[in-house]
């Protein structure tokens, strides 16, 4: 509980800093670098819940345990919510420096390939009526995605050039501001305990959901 | 410059305010249901 | 009860190996292929009617030459995709509906069947690339200025569809929602296959230097993880 309630007030702050109190980075035109400190948290946490949710589905077909797999659906679930949330920020990004939403820049191209894999994968569990065949199913799937994901990494910068700002916003930069700094970490830090908790919200609704067979509407 | 930002702020904060209570409210709303006397948490093996 | 412990009337033989059990289920499969023609003819009329509508609406003259390499790589490569996608699934989906699913669980052991199907899947790309490549090139008027490079490219990017497709097969066969579900798994699978073998067959055509090979080589790279890990998978979604 004291967690939660942290969490929630040194987000608060971070969003107070981040628009008030810290200084718009160099070489980006007017206030637009503050997007920088949602975008890049968001596609942290979109790659850990991705990577979480594959490591999920290995364990589940491994072990067989129930509880692998609701972790490896409700990480898979939170990483495209990020995943989209990152692509929203990031096109508003695109828009404000580069002039456009969208120019298939490496970045965007993988950031596609994320969604397209993980919408495909919500589909085939919605296709499959038998629970374990549904589980089963869904690990195999996440896991030969995961092995065509390297070949991007080959094929893509064949392709276009990126414009994407490999290291202005990269800890390790020397000039990088050390107040910059701290909120920046500190952003990455409370996107990732938000995940957590979510994260956890979920796993016990799904494990709910499973023994209630659908009867309860949480939203209501 | 300034007033614009702290509009910024503000939207963010609520919207993050709303996020919160979102999530407390779920937590409570779950912590209700795991308490009813027909729900235990099974660790493992399928169900 | 374990699979390979079993009777198998497939080979009927008590040393038989994966290899001979791919085999035998490769030619039952081509048998019975030839008997009915389905998925055969329902990839082929796909790519024929795509073909057309192409050539028709695009001709061998409508595209300026500079741009031709590129963006006829593109239409290849859509026509034979989209195709495959069209009638692949047919390998696994027909057992389903036949009712022989639980024979064939018993006859063969799990890699065999999926190297058979693979097979399978493979011949029917081969059938189809042999007859819808060298019509592309007539109507199109595709010049490629590094043929081998282009058979290449299009031996390997094959392979590819057939290695990354046949698992999903098998998937969606034992699911709800058959035909449009195979599209949409297989294709972020094979996204990263696709933009190679356009690059590929591009630079076949254009010929700057003999540059298309490091395409190729990623495409045979993509076909053998995919088989790899698809063998390693397979079992699990076969003995369910």
């Amino acid at each position: 509980m004291i967690y939660k309630i942290l969490l929630t007030i040194w987000m608060n702050l971070i969003i107070a800093a981040v628009f008030l109190y810290i200084e718009p980075a160099a070489g980006f035109p007017g206030e637009v670098s503050r997007i920088l400190f949602f975008h890049v948290p968001m596609a942290w946490v979109a790659t850990l819940a991705f990577l979480l949710s594959m490591i999920a589905s290995s364990v589940y077909l491994i072990t067989r345990k129930v509880n692998a797999d609701f972790l490896a659906q409700s990480s898979a679930e939170l990483g495209f919510l990020f995943c989209f949330l990152a692509t929203v920020t990031g096109s508003i990004f695109a828009k404000a420096t580069w002039g456009s939403f969208w120019n298939w820049d490496p970045r965007q191209t993988s950031i596609v390939m994320l969604l397209m894999i993980y919408g495909a994968y919500f589909v085939l569990r919605s296709a499959v009526a038998d629970h374990e065949k549904r589980r089963v199913f869904a690990g195999v799937y996440s896991i030969l995605a995961f092995c065509t994901v390297p070949f991007l990494v080959f094929i893509v910068p064949r392709i276009t050039n990126s414009l994407h700002p490999e290291d202005t916003l990269n800890p390790a930069k020397p000039g990088m501001d050390i107040k910059t700094l701290i909120f920046f970490l500190g952003s990455l830090c409370a996107y990732t305990g938000l995940f957590v908790w979510m994260l956890r919200l979920k796993v016990r609704m799904l494990r709910i959901m499973d023994k209630e067979r659908g009867r309860i509407n949480f939203h209501k | 410059m300034k007033t614009g930002l702290g509009f910024v702020a503000a939207v963010n904060l609520i919207i993050w305010a709303g996020i919160t209570l979102y999530l407390f409210i779920l937590d409570r709303r779950l912590k209700k249901l795991e308490r009813r006397p027909g729900y235990r948490d099974h660790g493992g093996g399928d169900g | 009860m374990h699979p390979t412990k079993s009777g198998r009337w497939i080979t009927q033989t008590v040393s038989s190996t994966y290899l001979t059990e791919a085999v035998a289920i490769w030619f039952r499969d081509l048998r019975s292929e030839f008997r009915t023609r389905y998925a055969v003819n329902s990839i082929l009329m796909f790519a024929l009617t795509t073909l057309v509508t192409v050539s028709f609406s695009i001709g061998s003259f409508r595209i300026e030459e500079s741009e031709r390499p590129f963006l006829y790589a593109v239409l290849l490569w859509i026509i034979l995709v989209f195709s495959a996608l069209s009638g692949l699934s047919r390998s696994f989906v027909k057992e389903q509906e036949a009712g022989t699913m639980d024979i064939l669980k018993l006859s063969a052991r799990p890699q065999a069947v999926f190297l058979g199907k693979l097979l399978f899947n493979l011949t029917m790309l081969g059938v189809l690339e042999l007859i819808i490549v060298p019509a592309f090139i007539l109507l199109m008027g595709y010049k490629i200025k590094f043929p081998g490079c282009f058979v290449a490219m299009m031996v390997t990017g094959g392979l590819g569809l057939g290695a990354g497709t046949t698992l999903v097969a098998a998937m969606i066969a034992q699911a709800n929602a058959r035909g449009a579900l195979f599209s949409a798994l297989s294709f972020p699978l094979l996204l990263p296959l696709i933009i190679t073998a356009i690059k590929g067959s591009e630079r076949a055509a254009y010929g700057i230097s003999a540059a298309g090979w490091p395409e190729v080589k990623i495409a045979a790279a993509y076909a053998v993880i995919m088989i790899t890990v698809s063998l390693l998978l397979f079992p699990l979604i076969w003995e369910e």
